[in-house]
This record gives C-alpha cells, structure tokens and sequence, in this order.
C-alpha cells in the first residue's frame, strides 16, 4: 500500500468519525433545537395576541351572560316532566254561578313533540270545557299563559250558548286545548352491535 | 563534482519510520474530527439550551394567553348551548299570547258587530313533501301556523268589509277572508251574519305593541 492510499484512509477515517458523531450525537440536539425554537416562534405569536384574547374573553363572557338573561327573564320553564295535576290546579276555577256555570279538565296521553334539529319536548293535551263569561273564559287562557312553566294554547273553540237565559250576562261554551310541556328524557346510551 | 546521497539506514527502521507517520496522521485526522465534533456539539448543546431557556420564558407568558384560549372556548360552547336552548324554546312557544290575538280580534270589532263563534288552532301545517323532501324530514321540523275562524253577524256588509280590512292591515294576521255573508233574522231584526278566516305564521317573531288600541303586533 503507497503512502497515498495510507493518506487517503486517514482522511477517510477522520470524516468517518465526523459523520458518525454528527449523527449520533450533534444532529438529535440540532434538530431537538430547532423543534424548540419553532415552538418558540408559536408561543410569542400567542403571546402578541394577549391582549386581543383578552378582548375576546370579555365579550364572550358579556354575551353569555346576555343569552342567560334571555333565558332567564323572557323565557319560560319547560319542567322535566310535565306536570298536569299543579297546572289543573292553577287554571281551576270557582263554579259561581254567575260568571262560571261549569268547568272541566280532561288530560290526554303524553306524546312527543318536535322542534327539529333543536329537540324536542313532551306534552300532555289538556282540555278545559267552561260554561262561563268571555271575561272568565281569557282569564283562564291569560292564567295558562303567565304560568311560570311553558303551557302552550293549541286550540281555543267559543260558542255562544244557545241555553243562555240571561242576555244581560252572556255564557259561552268553551273548550280551551292546552299542552303542558316537559322535556324529553335523555336518550339511554347505546350499546354497540357485537357482530 | 556531482555526488550521490548514499542511503545507510537499515530498512527495517526506515520502515518503522514510516509506520509511525502513518499512524500519526491517522491519528491526526481522527483527532481533527472528534475535536470538530465536540465543538460542534458544544455550540449545538449551547444553543438547545439557550432555546430552551427562551421556550420557559415564552410559555409562562403564553400560558395566561392558553388559558384564555380554553376560557373563550368554554364560553363559545356555553353560547352555543345557551342558543340551542332558545332555539328549541323557539320551536315549541308561540311567538305571542293567544290572549293577544283576540284582544286585537274584539278591540278591531266595529260597533254593532256580535261574534257568535270563534275557533282558533295552533298547530303544524300539513305539508306534501316529495320523496326527495321525505328524507329530511326528522331534521326539518314541520311549519306551524294557527289557523282561526269567526262567525257572527253585523249590521250591513260594510261593516263586516271594514271589520276584514281592519284585520288585513294588522301584521300576524295572513289571508283574511269572508267565508260567506247572509241575511239573517236576530231577534226579530235583519242582519248579515258572516263567517271569515285568517292565518298566522307562528314561525315568525312578533313583539307585542301596545298602542291606542290596546294590543297590537309588529314584526320586528
């Protein structure tokens, strides 16, 4: 072997332990630096947006507390469960004679009602039946309506009363269809098919 | 005088010699290397931990930045739930009080008008969907409508055309119309009783405007 070749693989020797320990041991840190300093980069991105962030916490948090105040004072409350025998209750009036002859509550079967891709609810038809004044008759629908839990008035049917005998006191037949709402059960989990 | 350079060194030493400079560079050149790997090594070493010191500072900072970034999407999820609710509370309440309704229905009565017979439903217009449209049918929710129908009777025809007219222009009321008009004897009187019918849209909004009269709708 001439003193050429012996050069060449010392060079050769050297660069090799210059790629090896480049690899093993600078590149893994280099690339573990850069790593870092893009992250770096990232973070200060954020952290220019701070106060931009903080702008946007305060008008969110200012509009949800709008939305809540919405819920709270203009809507009503749709209970669990609809609750028939407290709304019979409220709507019941006094048969007096005089502005009231008779009322009656007939409750129905509960069905579901949809609202679309928002949900849905369950309701209770409930049917008043009065011989009474107009007066009595809106006052009873106005009381279903000023109730704190949602009531809807799905049917309101006023005939004057043939049988009357007082026309200085007019009674009317009427049958006021109600639905008492409730919400709707949360869904049981599923269970997956097993093949 | 030219003279010869005579070589008197015995080549088993010139040969160690040379093994020795080749060993030398061979440690040299290996040498060369491991020193510019350390150095190498170093300055990288040096400047991960710099980038790290740089990346604590930075993340104590972003992490108020972070943390707020979870509060406004806690805050977004809690609107968009909020929403929903009213949505749905949306769907499933009429947009105004029945009560309302015939408030304006007696309060637009012109005088000497007696209604006999009223009929009001709320409920969900029937719709003929198309088999394309019946797919969609579990996410549209149907539209909802009161319908109403009142029968009475009046003086004259006039009155009973400026009851409708009245009527016409009051916004949440659609499709006013006179079903029939015929004479009819009240208590030994001629009169005209009538029957007419109107819509409501209950998808739309209303607000209540209390005016002169007392309740009236807008749309707002």
């Amino acid at each position: 072997m001439n003193e050429r070749r012996h050069l060449l693989l010392a060079g050769a020797a050297g660069f090799g332990v210059l790629i090896v320990g480049g690899a093993l041991l600078v590149w893994p840190r280099y690339t573990a630096m850069r790593e870092v300093r893009a992250e770096t980069v990232q973070l200060k991105e954020k952290i220019k947006d701070l106060s931009g962030m903080s702008k946007e916490v305060e008008r969110l948090a200012r509009e949800l507390q709008d939305v809540r105040t919405v819920v709270e004072v203009d809507l009503k409350n749709i209970p669990e469960a609809p609750d028939v025998a407290r709304i019979m209750h409220k709507l019941s009036l006094p048969a007096d004679g005089r502005t009231v002859l008779n009322q009656e509550f007939a409750a129905g079967t509960m069905v579901e009602i949809s609202a679309g891709e928002s949900g849905g609810a369950r309701a209770i038809p409930l049917t008043v039946d009065m011989r009474a004044t107009f007066d009595a008759v809106v006052a009873l629908i106005r009381a279903a309506e000023q109730l704190d839990d949602l009531v809807r008035v799905s049917s309101v049917r006023l005939a004057a009363d043939r049988a009357d005998v007082d026309p200085e006191v007019p009674m009317l037949l009427a049958t006021v269809g109600l639905e008492v709402l409730g919400e709707l059960p949360p869904a049981p989990p599923q269970e997956e098919a097993s093949p | 005088m030219r003279q010869h350079a005579i070589d008197l060194l015995p080549h088993a030493v010139r040969a160690r010699g040379q093994a020795g400079v080749r060993m030398g560079r061979y440690i040299g050149f290996t040498s060369a290397a491991v020193v510019l790997v350390i150095l190498a090594l170093t300055h990288v070493s040096v400047g991960l931990k710099s980038a790290e010191t740089e990346w604590t500072v930075a993340r104590e900072k972003a992490d108020n930045v972070i943390s707020m970034e979870m509060n406004a999407r806690d805050l977004s999820e809690a609107i968009a739930e909020v929403d929903a609710y009213i949505a749905r509370y949306d769907r499933l309440a009429h947009p105004f009080d029945i009560t309302h309704l015939l408030a304006t229905l007696i309060n637009q009565m012109p005088e000497g008008m007696t209604l006999e017979k009223l009929d009001l439903n709320a409920g969900v217009r029937r719709v003929v969907r198309t088999p394309r449209s019946q797919g969609n049918r579990d996410q549209q929710a149907a539209p909802r409508e009161l319908t109403a129908e009142v029968t009475g009777f009046a003086p004259d025809d006039q009155t009973i055309a400026s009851f409708i007219s009245t009527l016409r222009s009051h916004p949440p009321l659609e499709e006013v119309g006179l079903d029939f008009s015929r004479t009819r004897s009240v208590r030994g009187c001629t009169a005209r009783e009538f029957r007419l019918s109107f819509r409501v849209n209950l998808d739309l909004p209303f607000e209540v405007v209390v005016s002169t009269a007392p309740s009236e709708y807008q749309q707002p």
